[in-house]
């Protein structure tokens, strides 16, 4: 299927065994753990932090502040996730954000596979600026179309929803489409041309083969989105008038402000937030490695 | 039709019912998202917005407030809050809806904000309100200053939440363990610092110990600045005038105690983490506002007070306030309501519930002054001398108005002064300060 | 009746192309009209604006090519923003790339608790926003943070990381990369992607490791890796949070990047006007910048027998 860059030289490999058995395992084990080592240390500056922030919410408010610096609290204060809770409408808060993160997560994998579908596979005569004009538009600094199109909106009478935040996501992200289409042109011709051969119009090909064979690619992106508006408060924060609508993210905000600041609450309310994120990744981890085994295509 | 020999294997199929329900699906929640429940509760109800950047903890009290004025209103007037803590946030969202016209009924400004509001109507000039309803007011019970601070072109432009001022807190045991006595008003930068210097601990080449925690936010420099006879703005607040030699003398002392190790770096201590409470610092300067957190993080680890600053070369302390405060927009709707909440939550009642109970920063009302300072000292719990914040309000307060490019200035401000003690000279932060801020005021 | 299974020999050719290429305008119509209205509209004002003087209140001043004059002989800050914002990428980009790549190798391999490995590794990619800036800055901290503790266990001294001209930007860059596990995912995918009846053959063929790093894994990855670099220059050159949180843009501009410059004369000196025009310039940058990298993908970037061929 695809060529190496270098031809294959047939004598020499019949001529010259690869390595002995032996020493090929040897090899084999030394690269294991070297790669664990590296891994293991690497690891522990990745989760440090993480684990900081988790422990921060179960101190009490000496520890925080205290040096040397305690690592784990004395005792847990696990009423913090409870005061959570009371302080602030945090399960609306938490409602509001699931609504708009999976509303969102269908939008971006909606518009965004339609939008590949075309730069990727179909051909028209503005198909190259299209898609140069869609990339430039992630180039601009977001801070100053904000002004407008919060003024945009306001005349729109969207203030105070998330229409402004969730109508765009139907409309292709660029950056997903963008990986969308590299994913899409990877697939081989042969494929298109036996669906079109078999009387498969362009919709059928998109949604029956596909899509299906893409359902790797379209995971990443659903994960990628999740991420995103789950952890999204720019949007939220300049087009909502009303507490009760915050996600999440504007809600931990309020513990710490100027003449108090209750940082163990924030990072319960931090730790809260990533949980989903974290549970969504391990299920999805296994059918995204799934996705790509069955996808024999590839292989 | 001959069926595709390329049917994908065993998994669900992306089929048009699917795809359809998903679409639908989305279309039903995009229009719940859009639904906006509440708007009036009724005909003849008025809804107020009210915005504010305080914590939680604050927030409480003044859904308290808002919850009391509603019902003395027959609830003929009902309020929304809306607060975000984080202020670089709360004043981009403000900022943002400001200028696309959607400002709410009543928001929580700082003193800072006046001129630069008040140019752009975005506040109400509310003298002739607080005229009509003086005795229910009482606008002299307000701090001078902080009323001075509200003014622009003589009108003021919102009712007091609270002022605040810095001091000097004291780590009292650690006094005592080296045998040093307690400073007294009277006492000198020059005194503080050489304080400062006799609590330097080193443990084999790595310094585990400091005489005290250098602020450098810049209103309270600007009362540093005037002690020592140094002015940071024209008298008719257009230009920049920091770089002068008595500011350079101020900068260069607080240089100096860094290099004796007498002060850690500036901004070396993120918002909220204190090396006071850590034992690390004899002397912390900060606000009046930080006693609670102080109290909580210390926790009764050591006996700790709090002292006035230290007085100037010129004699005077140069104590510089800053506080918040009610005001109503400019583009509000129903002026009279919107005033009836602003008044609400300036009253004696509001003071007593947001500020006084939990004494948190110095009531913006001297009457509740007097209150908070009882309270305190009549719990017994520490800092005992904290009645010196409200007594320096009233002695030393210096008269500053905060121009309209304020802001600007902090940022220029904040940038230079954190090269002090990292290889910034003073001359040349101050030089710099000044050049830039100048620059920015003539682009403006 | 008709057998339209087959395309007849009058559909193929030319007019099967044109039929493509309506299916094609129509679909990205769709596309097309929401970019319009929500994207394109506020860029548009934006660029307006940047020929105006705007305070925000009352309407724009329209002053022509003023902004522009002003950015780029009367400002310093300017330049030396740009050339902060530069050497961040400088810094950042390679660094991530080598580090996401390297990790997904590392990863990619049949190690038992694998799975634990990933997760550890992309948790913090997901993690954003002002509670974990508030961490760093207690990590960061010169005299009580956690990183100049553990140096100075190894006996090194205290290193004034978000207050040194000096080390402020590889300190930022240290939080880009701890988020770099998201890139791996993607490296991931793309590795378990690559055929391994390559890998035998090359190993057939007698090739080492490092060669066969460059002559099967590489060219075989570059789509995915030429999607990240577009991907992290764009993302890289407009870094904005942790400047704004942690550093203010200090000291003394080390930090100032241009996101943030823009951001505090749109925010803070309601500059409306000149704000839009420095970010005009900053979108004009990027553009160029990546209009090289897309152009010279023609030589690295390898798609396989598929599509290739077509155009950009």
């Amino acid at each position: 299927m695809t060529q190496l860059s270098e031809g294959t030289r047939v004598s020499r490999s019949a001529i010259r065994p690869a390595r002995g058995r032996r020493s090929q395992r040897r090899s084999r084990t030394t690269t294991r753990l070297i790669s664990y080592a590296l891994l293991s240390i690497g690891a522990v500056a990745f989760i440090g932090p993480l684990l900081w922030m988790v422990t921060t919410s179960l101190k009490t408010k000496a520890e925080i502040f205290s040096y040397p610096i305690t690592l784990l609290p004395a005792v847990p204060q696990w009423h913090h996730y409870v005061e959570l809770f009371t302080a602030q409408p945090f399960l609306q808060y938490i409602l509001n954000t699931l609504l708009y993160t999976v509303i969102g997560v269908i939008g971006s994998l909606v518009g965004s596979s339609c939008a590949a579908f075309a730069f990727a596979r179909m051909r028209f005569r503005l198909r190259g600026p299209a898609f140069a004009v869609m990339m430039a538009t992630v180039m601009i600094p977001s801070w100053v179309t904000l002004i407008p199109a919060y003024i945009m909106f306001s005349r729109i009478g969207w203030l105070d929803t998330y229409l402004p935040l969730l109508v765009p996501a139907f409309f292709a992200a660029p950056v997903n489409t963008f990986l969308l289409r590299q994913f899409f042109r990877s697939i081989p011709k042969e494929i298109e041309e036996a669906a079109r051969i078999d009387g498969a119009g362009n919709l059928r090909f998109f949604f029956m083969i596909l899509l299906p064979l893409s359902k790797s690619a379209l995971l990443v992106i659903a994960i990628f989105s999740f991420v995103f508006y789950w952890n999204d408060f720019m949007g939220p924060l300049i087009y909502l008038t009303s507490q009760g609508k915050f996600p999440i993210q504007l809600g931990i905000l309020n513990f710490v402000g100027e003449n108090t600041q209750d940082y163990a609450l924030m990072m319960a309310g931090a730790t809260l937030a990533i949980l989903p994120c974290v549970v969504l990744f391990f299920i999805a981890q296994r059918w995204f490695i799934q996705g790509i085994v069955i996808t024999g295509v590839k292989g | 039709m001959t069926k595709s020999t390329l049917t994908p294997l065993g998994t669900t199929l992306l089929t048009r019912r699917t795809l359809l329900t998903a679409a639908a699906a989305g279309a039903v929640g995009v229009s719940l998202a859009a639904c906006a429940p509440g708007g009036t509760s009724g005909t003849g109800t008025k809804t107020l917005k009210l915005w504010s950047d305080h914590s939680t903890e604050e927030l409480a009290g003044i859904k308290q407030v808002v919850a009391d004025f509603e019902k003395a209103q027959g609830g003929s007037i009902k309020v929304e809050i809306l607060n975000i803590a984080d202020g670089g946030q709360y004043y981009t969202k403000l900022k943002t809806a400001a200028v696309g016209n959607n400002l709410p009924d009543v928001f929580y400004v700082r003193t800072f904000d006046t001129a630069p509001f008040a140019t752009k109507t975005w506040t109400r000039p509310i003298d002739d309100l607080i005229q009509r309803d003086s005795t229910e007011v009482v606008p002299d019970d307000f701090w001078a200053a902080q009323t001075a601070q509200f003014t622009y072109e003589d009108k003021v432009y919102a009712l007091p939440y609270d002022f605040s001022n810095i001091g000097v807190y004291i780590n009292k045991s650690m006094f005592e363990a080296e045998g040093i006595p307690l400073p007294d008003a009277s006492w000198t930068w020059d005194d503080y610092y050489a304080t400062a210097a006799k609590f330097v601990k080193k443990e084999g080449g790595k310094q585990t110990r400091w005489g005290t925690t250098l602020l450098t936010a810049d209103w309270y420099m600007l009362g540093v600045f005037a002690s020592n006879g140094g002015k940071v703005f024209s008298d008719d607040l257009t230009q920049c005038v920091i770089n002068s030699s008595e500011n350079v003398a101020t900068l260069q002392a607080m240089l100096d105690a860094m290099e004796a190790g007498a002060a850690p770096l500036p901004n070396a201590t993120p918002a909220g983490v204190d090396p006071f409470s850590g034992e690390l610092a004899a002397m912390y300067i900060m606000g009046s506002f930080a006693t609670t957190g102080v109290r909580a993080s210390v926790d009764g680890k050591f006996d700790w007070d709090v002292a006035p600053l230290p007085n100037g070369s010129t004699g005077t302390r140069g104590v510089s306030c800053a506080g918040g405060g009610w005001s109503i927009a400019g583009s509000a709707g129903d002026v009279d309501a919107s005033w009836e909440l602003v008044k609400a939550l300036a009253s004696p009642a509001a003071q007593e519930i947001l500020i006084v109970e939990p004494t948190r920063s110095v009531p913006g009302r001297q009457s509740s002054a007097e209150q908070w300072a009882e309270q305190a000292a009549a719990s017994n719990e520490p800092p005992a001398s904290i009645q010196i914040f409200v007594d320096q309000m009233k002695t030393d307060a210096i008269d500053v108005h905060y121009p309209t490019f304020w802001q600007d200035f902090q940022t220029i401000w904040g940038n230079q002064i954190g090269t002090l003690g990292a290889g910034g000279e003073p001359a040349a932060i101050l030089a710099n300060v000044q050049d830039e801020t100048n620059k920015l005021i003539a682009r403006s | 009746m008709f057998d339209t299974s087959r395309p007849t020999r009058r559909q193929t050719g030319s007019s099967l192309r044109r039929k493509e290429a309506r299916a094609g305008l129509i679909w990205v119509q769709w596309w097309f009209v929401g970019f319009l209205l929500f994207t394109l509209i506020p860029i548009c004002a934006a660029i307006y604006l940047s020929f105006t003087s705007w305070q925000g209140i009352g309407a724009p001043q329209w002053i022509g090519i003023d902004n522009y004059v002003e950015i780029l002989s009367g400002d310093p800050v300017f330049w030396k923003s740009l050339r902060v914002t530069a050497l961040y990428t400088a810094l950042a980009l390679p660094s991530g790339l080598v580090l996401g790549f390297g990790l997904a190798m590392l990863m990619n391999q049949k190690l038992r608790g694998v799975t634990v490995f990933r997760t550890i590794y992309y948790l913090p990619s997901i993690l954003s926003g002002v509670p974990v800036l508030i961490l760093w800055m207690f990590v960061f901290n010169r005299d009580f943070g956690i990183l100049n503790w553990m140096l100075d266990l190894v006996g090194i001294p205290a290193v004034p990381w978000l207050n040194s001209e000096f080390w402020v930007v590889p300190a930022i860059t240290v939080t880009t990369l701890w988020g770099v596990g998201g890139s791996v995912i993607i490296y991931l995918a793309g590795l378990q992607g690559v055929p391994t009846e390559l890998y035998e053959v090359a190993t057939l063929d007698g090739a080492g490791w490092w060669r066969t790093l460059f002559t099967v894994t590489l060219p075989m990855m570059s789509p995915v890796v030429f999607f990240q670099l577009v991907l992290a220059l764009i993302g890289s050159l407009q870094v904005f949070a942790q400047a704004y949180i942690l550093t203010g843009g200090g000291p003394n501009y080390a930090s100032y990047f241009m996101s943030l410059y823009i951001y505090n004369e749109a925010f803070i000196g309601l500059r409306l006007g000149y704000a839009s025009a420095l970010a005009v310039i900053l979108f004009i940058l990027i553009l160029l910048v990546t209009a090289v990298v897309f152009g010279t993908s023609r030589f690295w970037v390898y798609y396989g027998d598929s599509v290739e061929g077509d155009e950009s």
